[in-house]
């Protein structure tokens, strides 16, 4: 210790090059902001100089507060996990959780009774629509993602997370491109393109950030102790690496101007949309599924305490849902200038990727085989098991929907808005909850401060996605049939205001729906809360990882 | 038609067909590979130990 001491504390290379880095940015993103055509740009760019001066302080207090010996490895002979970035993350995905339930919630009841729009353009459905979308998949869904994947990562590598300031520039700088892409849509900054709105200089950031999370995992595996690489990590590595392919796919465009927050996309037409839907459908692929699918195989087992039911069924999985995903975009494109084989393309590859996903279900399922009771006894299991069959169901739908003929009703329909929601908030809703609920008291050494109310939020929440999804059904078939139906001399029967008259009820069901997820969602935050202000688990004590029974 | 947008249907109509059959057997064979790779039976007993992996954390919260 006392020679350890001795050695001289220094900047590392790192933290000078990025230092000048962010230097360099906060100057270029100031003169932008001087220069930039539009007050929103500005502003964007005065972000982006405010975020590069905080990112130095950061470095530098860091620095002063850090010791001079590098950060061990290893204590006691067992790795020195890093969860620093992962408790971040599981807080900012409650957060942005409960704001995209909200808006959601508000989107709702603005088409139920559109005097809520108040007149005013940053309230109207337009842009608070693509707010809710992003807030919940992107900014939810991906802070759970990235703390589910650094806490799998590191602990299935049994290694610490490989970087030092790299694990918080990803975390950081993904939660910096949210506020930059929400900010964006509320005072109208917008691509147009559905799940894709964000401008280029948002997305340029992303790339960088997303190419960092890449290294860190990558470089985080190369430093395991364990040998094999545990399934999980395969779904991680493939939502990554897929999610930067599509993202640059999808953004090939040219800003008009530095100075300007407006691109033009090189390719037009239907190209444009066959490209869009490609990213969008794999965007649902491998980042609602092939990433959340990483959390499914690690917390199912770990929460059951019995190993995947099949191994083998995992490797298949994982490998047909590659094969499989990437062909099924055109299915959102029939009926339109797209050449036809490609639809039929699009339609068959749906058809088939039903099974690799009922492989999954059945995998996830059965591994529950011999503990089928602590359904009963443990509704954070029951939660991640029911977004399972969520996952089976809404991978059953839509193949369905998929079908040229089913789609020629559904398609344009509320029935479309009823199956994502399914797989949003069945599926990845439910097992970013379950994952939650078994991380946050992991990383915290925490109990969970009450099971009785994950249940209370397991069954409020259930009955509204229930509420949501069949108003839903009924809203989009009634919807379908009423577009396409014909008076005996050849007229369109209803006029379109009908249609919207006739669908009021069910806006009403969808709002409540809604409503009860939120209520659900807000007990988890106090849950949450009340655990993390609990006092710290002795680390001696055994704890038990499949809890006591709930009421 | 014109000759030059001829030419570009062509292309377009041969790198369809291409990618329609040999494209379509090429990821076939892959994915049989995959197949033969998860079922061969001398691998059971590696796969099995593997599904511990997350099961074996000594430092268990």
């Amino acid at each position: 210790m006392a020679r350890s001491s001795q050695i001289l504390k220094r900047m590392t290379v790192s933290e000078i090059s990025l230092s000048a880095i962010f230097i360099a940015l906060a100057f270029a993103s100031a003169f932008i902001s001087i220069k930039a055509y539009t007050p929103v740009f500005a502003f964007h760019a005065a972000l982006f100089s405010l975020g590069s001066l905080a990112s130095i302080f950061a470095i530098v207090t860091h620095y002063r507060l850090r010791s001079s010996e590098p950060v061990a490895q290893m204590i006691d002979g067992r790795p020195n996990y890093n969860y620093g970035p992962i408790k971040f993350t599981a807080i900012a995905a409650l957060f942005w959780g409960i704001a995209g339930f909200l808006v959601g919630l508000y989107l709702a009841l603005e088409l139920a009774y559109p005097q809520f729009n108040l007149d005013l353009p940053w309230t109207n459905f337009g842009r608070l629509r693509p707010l809710h979308t992003s807030a919940v998949i992107f900014a939810f869904g991906g802070n759970v993602l990235l703390a589910c994947s650094f806490y799998i990562m590191q602990r299935t590598s049994r290694a610490r997370i490989a970087g030092v300031i790299a694990p918080w520039f990803v975390v950081l700088g993904y939660n910096f491109f949210i506020v930059i892409a929400g900010t964006g849509y509320l005072l109208g900054v917008t691509r147009g393109h559905e799940y894709a709105e964000p401008e280029w200089y948002a997305i340029l950031w992303l790339v960088i950030v997303w190419v960092t999370y890449l290294f860190v995992y990558l470089f985080t595996l190369a430093k395991r102790t364990e040998p094999h690489i545990y399934v999980a990590n395969w779904f991680f590595l493939a939502f990554i690496v897929t999610v930067a392919v599509l993202v640059l796919g999808n953004n090939t465009e040219i800003p008009i101007s530095l100075f300007s927050s407006q691109s033009v996309i090189v390719w037009a037409g239907v190209q444009d949309a066959m490209i869009q839907w490609w990213y969008a459908h794999n965007a649902v692929g491998f980042f609602l599924t092939a990433g959340f699918l990483g959390i499914m195989y690690y917390f199912i087992p770990k929460r059951t305490g019995r190993p995947i039911y099949s191994y083998r069924l995992s490797i298949v999985h994982f490998w047909s849902l590659i094969f499989l995903y990437i062909w099924a975009g055109p299915h959102h494109l029939h009926y339109t200038a797209l050449p036809d084989w490609a639809q039929t393309l699009g339609m068959i590859f749906s058809v088939v990727l039903w099974m690799p996903s009922w492989g999954g279900m059945i995998n996830g399922v059965m591994t529950l085989s011999g503990a089928w009771d602590k359904l009963r006894t443990d509704p954070v299991l029951r939660m991640l098991v029911v977004s399972v069959a969520f996952y089976g169901m809404s991978t059953f739908e839509g193949p369905l929907m998929s079908v040229k003929a089913v789609n020629s009703l559904s398609h344009y329909t509320d029935w479309g808005i009823g199956h994502v929601h399914s797989g949003s908030l069945g599926w990845v809703g439910f097992v970013s909850f379950g994952a939650l609920y078994c991380l946050i008291p992991w990383v915290w050494r925490r109990q969970l401060y009450s099971l009785k109310l994950v249940n209370w939020h397991f069954w409020i929440s259930t009955i509204g996605i229930v509420f949501y999804i069949s108003a839903m059904w009924v809203a989009g078939i009634m919807q379908g049939l009423m577009w396409r139906a014909y008076t005996p001399q050849g007229f369109l029967e209803y006029s379109f205001v009908e249609t919207t008259e006739a669908l009021h009820p069910e806006y009403l069901i969808r709002a409540a729906g809604g409503a009860l997820f939120l209520i659900g969602a807000l007990i988890m935050v106090y849950n949450i809360y009340r655990t993390i202000a609990s006092p710290m688990m002795d680390l001696s004590e055994d704890i038990v990882l499949s809890p006591s029974p709930a009421e | 038609m014109d000759k030059d947008i001829t030419h570009l249907v062509s292309t377009y109509e041969s790198w369809r067909a291409f990618s329609a059959s040999w494209g379509l057997i090429f990821f076939g064979l892959i994915f049989s590979c995959v197949i033969a790779y998860v079922f061969w039976p001398s691998r059971q007993k590696g796969f099995e130990a593997d599904a511990l992996i997350p099961l074996r954390e000594d430092d268990d919260v």
